[in-house]
């Protein structure tokens, strides 16, 4: 009875830490196949909300905000991640310049390989920021770090800000020279049936290919 | 006839071929989604509590006063926010006529163990954590018998409870001297 106790108890315990892990940071996934972006976990301010740990900040207060970007598009490609940062309102784009926050690839992921990180970070006329190549399959972290000056004032406590995040992904050809990521077990994939097919045909051409060939030297 | 058609099937072969590998170089996508991030800042909120020996609450409309009474009046502070703050506190006197002064009308025990007065502010000796309470700032207000004379018959006094709290996170102090900490409001 108490063998059980023990393995239940050890059970939640890891079911538990599974959930608090998968919880942590937020997550944006490009989903190539129905051309969408899906963002996580969203908070009681906005359903589609990264920033769960920039909340309740104070003066002096250094955080660093962790997001994970994720290509899980099934084609045989790459995507170019571009992003573009806006205020929702005046009152955001005055809390937000008194704020310190950068943005930079974390790459104590093991999947830091699939991505390709543009040289320079700088807005082009529409405002849009190149931040690099994510591979299908392939994720990356980032780290997003906010400084609250301790000379922040008083007009500011309480205060709520927005940031508009617009993702963009731009589809593109995978090169031979370009990463893959391991093998995925267990997973349904077509690639097998379009590798068998192709086969099967290169067959039926050649066995053609001899049939005409005899046909030929018969006349 | 047979010859054509074997090289119609061929070529359709070969069709087939490309274009199941055409479908993976012809799309070229482009994908846009956007996320509305929020960040907020902290907040600092305290409670005044005045309540009499009874344990009551000092009534709202004041109490009738005669010279020499001693009135129970236990103020202390408690946190109502998430974040722990140094905390300071200054009594302010007045009276409704402008020809008197309500300037040692009034003799309070203030809780010097665990107040600190500084430039007229008492300043709380130590962090106030959230959820928690101080100890009393003071407990009683004697009505100075040889201030308060004939001239006070009718008028109103008043006794002000002014509160300041600064946060104590990413802001030290050396020992208790919680009046040195950065971002007390200037005077």
């Amino acid at each position: 009875m108490k063998k059980w106790i023990a393995l239940l108890t050890m059970l939640l315990t890891l079911l538990l830490s599974t959930v608090t892990v998968s919880a942590a940071g937020g997550h944006v996934t490009y989903d190539g196949n129905a051309q969408t972006f899906i963002f996580a976990p969203g908070s009681r301010f906005s359903p589609t909300d990264l920033f769960t740990d920039l909340k309740d900040v104070m003066p002096g207060d250094t955080r660093t905000q962790h997001i994970t970007l994720r290509n899980d598009a099934s084609r045989n490609v790459k995507t170019k991640i571009w992003l573009r940062s806006e205020y929702a309102d005046e009152a955001s784009r005055k809390f937000f310049s008194q704020l310190q926050m950068s943005l930079q690839v974390d790459n104590s992921n093991g999947q830091a390989y699939m991505f390709s990180p543009s040289g320079t970070l700088t807005a082009d006329n529409d405002g849009w920021v190149l931040l690099g190549t994510l591979y299908s399959g392939g994720e990356v972290d980032l780290a997003l770090q906010l400084y609250v000056p301790t000379e922040l004032d008083n007009e500011f406590m309480g205060r709520l800000g927005i940031v508009e995040w617009t993702f963009k992904a731009e589809e593109l050809d995978k090169e031979p020279s370009d990463p893959t990521p391991p093998p995925k077990t267990g997973e349904n994939t077509t690639l097998w049936i379009l590798w068998a097919a192709a086969g099967c045909a290169l067959l039926l051409i050649f066995i053609l290919s001899i049939r005409i060939g005899k046909e030929r030297t018969k006349k | 006839m047979r010859k054509f058609k074997i090289r119609l099937t061929v070529i359709s072969l070969i069709a087939v071929i490309l274009s199941l590998f055409m479908q993976e170089t012809l799309a070229y996508y482009s994908t846009i989604g956007k996320s509305s991030n929020v960040v907020t800042s902290g907040n600092l909120k305290m409670l005044i509590h005045e309540k009499t020996d009874q344990g009551n609450d000092f009534p709202a409309e004041g109490v009738y006063i005669m010279p020499g009474d001693v009135v129970s009046k236990r103020v202390t502070v408690e946190n109502i926010c998430e974040h722990p703050f140094y905390l300071r506190v200054r009594v302010v006197f007045g009276v409704n006529a402008e020809v008197l002064s309500a300037e040692d009308c009034f003799k309070l025990n203030i809780n010097e163990e665990d107040w600190q007065l500084v430039d007229g502010w008492y300043y709380y000796r130590r962090i106030l954590a959230p959820g928690e309470t101080t100890p009393e700032v003071f407990s009683h207000v004697e009505i100075v018998g040889a201030k308060v004379d004939n001239s006070y018959i009718g008028k109103t006094l008043t006794l002000t409870v002014d509160v300041q709290a600064v946060q104590s996170e990413n802001n030290p102090v050396p020992g208790n001297e919680t009046f040195r900490a950065a971002g007390w409001p200037k005077e």
